[in-house]
């Protein structure tokens, strides 16, 4: 899938995969690419800035862990983020709904 | 590629501990798997630039008009002292012609500017705040508008700290006190507000687009020049009937019609400086 075409969805995406538990941008991508049956496949370095922002919109948190002696940045969702999710889930499942309805 | 996403992430304005931490994150990616494309430093640097650039633009405008708002209380409370106490304060003796002019010019004329671009600064702020990267013409017009904000905020409080110097005879102690202390507690909260904006500044947006005019401010698909026409026309219609009200209505219609020539005025000299309407 070209990534234009997941641009304005990657935001849900990122904030579902990190539902499940905290992660680091390179945990997060191969989820991403795992769950999605490999349909997920974008630049992986576009997934940094979109960690950025909603950590700095505050439905995310993060902090360094130390691993084999390099530093790791690692995400969790916030209660804000939770909520986010929960709406940008509806919005699509009206949006899908509405899209299946007229192509069935 | 570490190296050319820490040169890039420089080059976009992106430095200290947040390039720190960017570049040690990619460095752990790519620790991770040393194949993975996470394309080149330069469109990364730039997507941070982009996004990081507007979010700032947001967070200057919306402190600029938090801080103008605290400024705008204490210069209200100083303004309504001086006119209670003194209120033909603008024939009364001054130390000075001059500085007592200039203290004239800027406690009338510099706060009306200041609402106007720091309004116009918060409404487009709030118009986009859904957007996660903006055009870099928009930043741009955002930035200036709570920079011309901030700076004729800062001199309507310097008109108050120079009214109190120059009308010192006039005015008892305490109205004084109470102006110097408006002043410099306005011009510190402006101050403050201006941090945010230097951080916005210094981070280059790069996204393509245009500024925008008045029409994506106020109503979208609206030419501008009605616009700035209709709110003038409302600026005019609102002073008269104040002055009506007060009982002075041939006051009130020339006072209407100056802040409505104001506007008009503001908006032929500062409209394309401002995005209020489209260069040419």
């Amino acid at each position: 899938m070209k990534a234009d075409t997941l641009k304005g969805h990657l935001d849900a995406l990122v904030l579902s995969v990190l539902a499940a538990e905290p992660a680091h941008g390179y945990a997060i991508i191969e989820r991403l690419k795992l769950r999605s049956g490999g349909a997920f496949a974008l630049p992986e370095g576009t997934v940094y800035p979109v960690l950025h922002r909603l950590e700095r919109g505050g439905f995310l948190s993060s902090e360094w862990t130390e691993v084999a002696g390099r530093r790791r940045r690692v995400y969790r969702l916030t209660r804000s983020g939770r909520r986010e999710l929960g709406l940008r889930k509806n919005e699509w499942n009206a949006f899908s709904r509405a899209v299946q309805a007229v192509l069935a | 590629m570490i190296d050319g996403l820490h040169s890039e992430l420089g080059r976009v304005g992106i430095c200290g501990r947040l390039r720190s931490r960017i570049v040690a994150e990619l460095a752990d990616h790519l620790a991770c798997d040393p194949e993975a494309d996470v394309g080149s430093p330069r469109d990364l640097a730039e997507q941070f630039a982009n996004e990081l650039g507007t979010s700032r633009s947001r967070v200057a405008a919306f402190g600029a008009f938090a801080a103008l708002s605290l400024a705008g209380a204490l210069y209200a409370a100083s303004f309504a002292a001086m006119s209670v106490v003194a209120p033909s304060l603008g024939q009364a003796h001054a130390r000075t012609g001059w500085l007592s002019a200039l203290a004239v010019l800027l406690l009338l004329g510099a706060p009306q500017v200041s609402f106007a671009a720091g309004s116009l600064a918060l409404v487009r702020a709030l118009r986009r705040r859904r957007s996660t990267a903006l055009p870099a013409a928009e930043v741009r017009v955002i930035l200036r508008r709570a920079a011309v904000a901030l700076a004729f905020g800062a001199a309507a409080m310097i008109g108050i700290a120079l009214a109190g110097y120059e009308y010192a005879a006039e005015l008892p102690g305490w109205v004084r006190l109470l102006d110097y202390v408006s002043a410099g507690g306005g011009v510190a909260a402006i101050g403050a507000a201006a941090f945010p904006l230097l951080a916005a500044r210094r981070v280059a947006v790069s996204q393509g687009g245009g500024a925008g005019d008045l029409s994506d401010d106020l109503v979208p698909g609206v030419e501008p020049h009605r616009l700035a026409l209709l709110v003038a026309a409302l600026v005019t219609l609102v002073v008269a009937a104040a002055g009506i009200v007060q009982s002075d209505p041939i006051d009130g219609v020339v006072r209407g019609l100056a802040d409505g020539g104001a506007c008009l005025a503001g908006y032929a000299l500062l409209g394309r400086f401002l995005g209020l309407r489209a260069r040419a």
